[in-house]
Parts: structure tokens; sequence; C-alpha cells
């Protein structure tokens, strides 16, 4: 038997729990799921979905090795990052919804359906989103109603509106709201032209009208609506009409702060090129297992980590354009790269139930390695971040790295400065080293000679024993 | 716009009859039920009206056959 602890985010659906072993992942099926488990395995519907490339691998360990308190138990391959929605930009959020309706069309055809539609059971596998909850999927009862239809609507369809119809990303909204955003919220907000289309009509304006209309009625109306009826023509149609709604949704075109990046910034094609192969450099020392890119653009230095052999990279970004141009890049390539949307500053928290439900960055880090390559500046210029706290947080974040200096007569730390006070005396290449000497071992540094940037190769200390 | 949509589909839901199952732990929304409701009462009559039509088509190819 095994003893796990359980994750902190897996405990709503009493049928199931998800528990951590080390580094193994395991799957409690509870005797109240074994049914469905059992329905669903039988059919094959885990391999059909598997085969697909819609569902996780899963292995169903030996009964009496598996979990103490399981019927079955179930062993899953490893995500290497755990994202959650109001870390995604438009196009990993379009794409997590697009599986999700196949997900599910393909299980109604088999005769199973999905007992809730909550984004955070759509991971990312590099760019490629994968669903991650087995016994979400339980078998059909023939005129059933879609019982997570709300659940998408709050969690897919509506944030894909704000960008879409609004322009707006709804990330911060999503993240003060681990739910989403209503219907009824989103009927407030979008302009009347958004709701001439059937979609939004039918699954915004008038679910949303309908909701509010119910709000404190009787308990003989409620028994009278867990009568509903759904047909499966039905059904389908509405889960196809949202596919090819959403499918259709273009990205939200906007200036991007960093699009014209690499057309715009004072390197020369030679400083590009030194900096690329000291990331391979260190990356093949260290053969990272998973590491960091923050401030990615749309993840140059990425690729040239997984070239060198880092197995998989996570890129930050505050920009949602870069992201989706790199969602787009690498998925294309089928490269482990998965971009997500971080203001550094602000990091994801550790929120939800018991404040550990959704993990912040700091509780998820886990990298073997990072890169931090023109980024410094602008959490120490931009958002007056003292520079020995800022290498604080960012040696912390991996135990071994790259970090990049751009000192005070960087062209762009001086746009930095144009409009404002230089408050920063301490920002010096000398109070940079000493700062990484402090925490960590300089392993070696690179000077830019162009424009005087320094890139400096760190290893912290390892924990004794 | 919208009281009308209301009002056309809350004509529709009145129609809800038979066991479904129960619901899971997730609860799905009042509205959202409503909703699927009138959406199943709208797909099934478009059924029975294309049940109609073909009667109606049916009885037309008969006197049509007649008639020669």
């Amino acid at each position: 038997m095994i003893a796990a602890e359980p994750d902190p985010g897996s405990f709503r659906d009493p049928g199931s729990r998800v528990y951590v072993d080390r580094q193994r992942i395991l799957r409690a099926v509870m005797t109240r799921s074994a049914p469905a488990y059992e329905a669903a395995r039988d059919a094959a519907l885990y391999e059909t979905l598997t085969a697909q490339g819609y569902l996780l691998p899963s292995r169903e360990i030996p009964t009496g090795e598996g979990l103490a308190e399981a019927a079955y138990t179930l062993e899953h391959p490893r995500i290497p990052f755990i994202s959650y929605p109001y870390e995604w930009s438009f196009a990993l959020h379009r794409a997590a919804a697009l599986l999700h309706l196949d997900l599910h069309l393909a299980a109604l055809d088999a005769g199973f359906t999905l007992s809730d539609a909550t984004a955070y059971n759509v991971q990312f596998r590099g760019a490629e989103p994968v669903f991650i909850d087995h016994l979400s999927l339980r078998p059909y009862v023939e005129g059933e109603i879609w019982t997570g239809h709300r659940q998408f609507c709050m969690q897919f369809l509506n944030p894909l509106l704000f960008w879409n119809k609004l322009r707006i990303p709804p990330n911060a909204w999503f993240r003060g709201s681990l739910e989403g955003i209503t219907p009824e919220e989103t009927s407030a907000v979008l302009p009347l032209s958004a709701k001439l289309s059937w979609t939004v009509m039918t699954n915004v304006s008038a679910q949303a009208a309908l909701q509010r209309r119910q709000i404190g009625t009787s308990a003989d109306n409620n028994a009278r609506l867990r009568q509903a009826k759904l047909p499966r023509t039905a059904f389908r149609g509405m889960l196809s009409g949202l596919r090819s709604y959403i499918a259709g949704m273009k990205a939200p075109t906007g200036k991007t702060v960093w699009a014209n990046y690499a057309n715009t910034t004072s390197y020369t094609g030679g400083e590009a090129g030194t900096k690329r192969s000291f990331v391979q450099e260190m990356t093949a020392a260290t053969r990272p297992s998973l590491l960091f890119d923050l401030g990615c653009n749309t993840g140059d230095y990425s690729e040239a980590a997984l070239q060198a052999g880092a197995a998989a990279v996570v890129g930050f970004d505050f920009d949602h354009a870069t992201l989706d141009q790199a969602f787009t890049r690498f998925r294309s390539a089928g490269q482990s790269f998965l971009p997500l949307w971080m203001d550094a500053a602000n990091p994801s928290p550790s929120q939800g139930w018991a404040e550990s439900e959704r993990r912040g960055l700091q509780a998820r880090a886990g990298a073997d390695a990072l890169i931090a390559l023109a980024f410094i500046h602008h959490i120490v210029i931009g958002r007056n971040v003292p520079l020995d706290m800022a290498v604080d947080w960012l040696v912390g974040l991996a135990p071994t790295g790259i970090i990049e200096f751009p000192s005070k007569d960087d062209p762009m730390v001086q746009r930095l400065l144009a409009l404002r006070e230089d408050i920063f005396s301490d920002y010096t290449g000398e109070a940079f080293l000493a700062a990484i000497g402090v925490r960590s071992r300089i392993v070696k540094t690179i000077l830019l000679p162009e424009n005087g940037r320094m890139l400096v190769w760190y290893e912290r200390p390892k924990a004794p024993g | 716009m919208s009281t009308i949509v209301y009002y056309a589909l809350l004509a529709g839901s009145i129609s809800i009859a038979a066991t479904g199952p129960a619901y899971a732990y997730l609860d799905p929304g009042t509205g959202s039920i409503i909703l699927q409701s009138v959406i199943g009462a709208v797909a099934a009559g478009l059924v029975i009206g294309r049940t109609y039509l073909y009667r109606i088509k049916a009885w037309f190819a008969v006197c049509r056959r007649r008639s020669e």
C-alpha cells in the first residue's frame, strides 16, 4: 500500500482524489465512483481518448499495491508545470476550450459525458492541451442535460468573449474570481453588437436573464428543474455549435509591447548569437528537466535551451500578444514550451480554499534552471524593486541559471529612465555581482562589449546533506 | 430584445417532464437548466415539425399520382 499526500487542489469530487508520492502522480478512485470508472475502462474509453491525444495516459495499479482508501488506483505521467486559466493568453485559452469540447463530443459518441466543465482540468504538455480528470467522465443517461454548461460558459466562453469582443484580457478578473466570469456579468459588459450572434444570445444573454429571474423561486420550481430533459442530438448541437463558434474566434489584434522587439532592441546579430551560445552552454551542463524563461518574449532563448537539452521550458511574459505568437510557433514545432502570462512584480499567489487550492508561482516552482535575459531592469527600474531583492527572488526560483544585467548606459534602460527621476543609485554592475555572490557561486560571467551588458551564470550552494 | 428572448424561452420551458439523473457535486445553475430545457423542447419540436412536413409532402405526392 502507498501512503501518499493528497494534492491540496483535489478535493471537490468525493469520488476521486489525486495524490502525490514523490515524483509519482496517483489518482484514487473511491468506491462511489468505481462503477463509472469500470464502465469507462471496460468500454476502452480512456485508451481511445488518450490515443486521440485528448486525455492524459493512465495505468491501473494492481489491487493491493495502490492507495489504501481507494477501490482502484491510477497512475498518471507527471505534467512538467501545472498552469491555471488566469495564466493563459487568448490562444492557450481557446486551445483549451476546443480540447474540452472535442473530448466531450468524442465521449458523448461513445455513450459517456462529463460531470463538469472546469478549465482547471485542462493542462498543457508543452503547448499541447490535455484533459487530466479521468473521473469527470461518466456514463451518459439518455435525455440528461449538460450539467457543466454554466461552468463551461464561466471558465471558457465568457473569458474568450472578453478577449474577442471587448479586447480586455480577462486574466485579472479570473484570478480574482476563480470560478470564472458569470453570464450575468458578461451580459452586463458586452455591447449590443456582440449579442446579435446566436451563440452569445443564448449562452450569455438568455442564460443571464433566466438566471436572474430564478433567484428566490420556490422549492417546487427547483424540483421541476431537476427533471429537465435535453435530447442527445440537441446536447451534441450545443457542444458542436460552441465548438465552431470558438474555433472561428480571431486573436485580438492589439498593439503589442514586444512584437517588434527583435527589430527595435539595440542588439546586433552577433550579440544575440553570443547569448544563445551561453544559454546553451549552461543548459548542456545542467540538463534541466524544467527550465524557466523569465521575460521569454517569443521564446528565442527557450528554443536555444530546448535544443541544448532542456526537457521542458516554461516561459513567462506580461505581453499577451508575444505569448500568443510563442504559443503558435512552439505548438506547430511540437516543442515542449509553455508560454504563460505573469507580472513578475505580482506573480500568481496561492489562493482558493485554505489558500492552497491553486498554488502560487513559488509553491509550484520546481525548475532546475532559469534564464532571465533583458528582464531584471524591468522590475528594478520599472517597478522599484531593490536590486538585491530582485536577485534574491530570481536565485530563489531555481538552483542555477543565467541572469542578464543591462547597465544604465544601455538604451533600453535609458528608455525606462527617460520620463522619470533616476533614484537608482544602487543599480550598478558591482552591486549586481555582489548580490549574486551573497546567495550563490558565480560559475561564469560574459560581457557583451557593444552595450556593456553582463550575463552571469550562477549556481546556488547545494543544501547540506 | 432580451425580454422577448426571455419570454420565448420561458414559454418553452413550461413543458418539462419525466425523470432525470441526480446531479453530482456541481450546481448547474437554474438559468442554464431552463435554457437547455427550451433548447431540448425546440429540438423536439423541430423533429415533430419535420415529421409533419414529410406527411404533407407525402400527401401531395399521392394526390399528384392520382391526378396523373
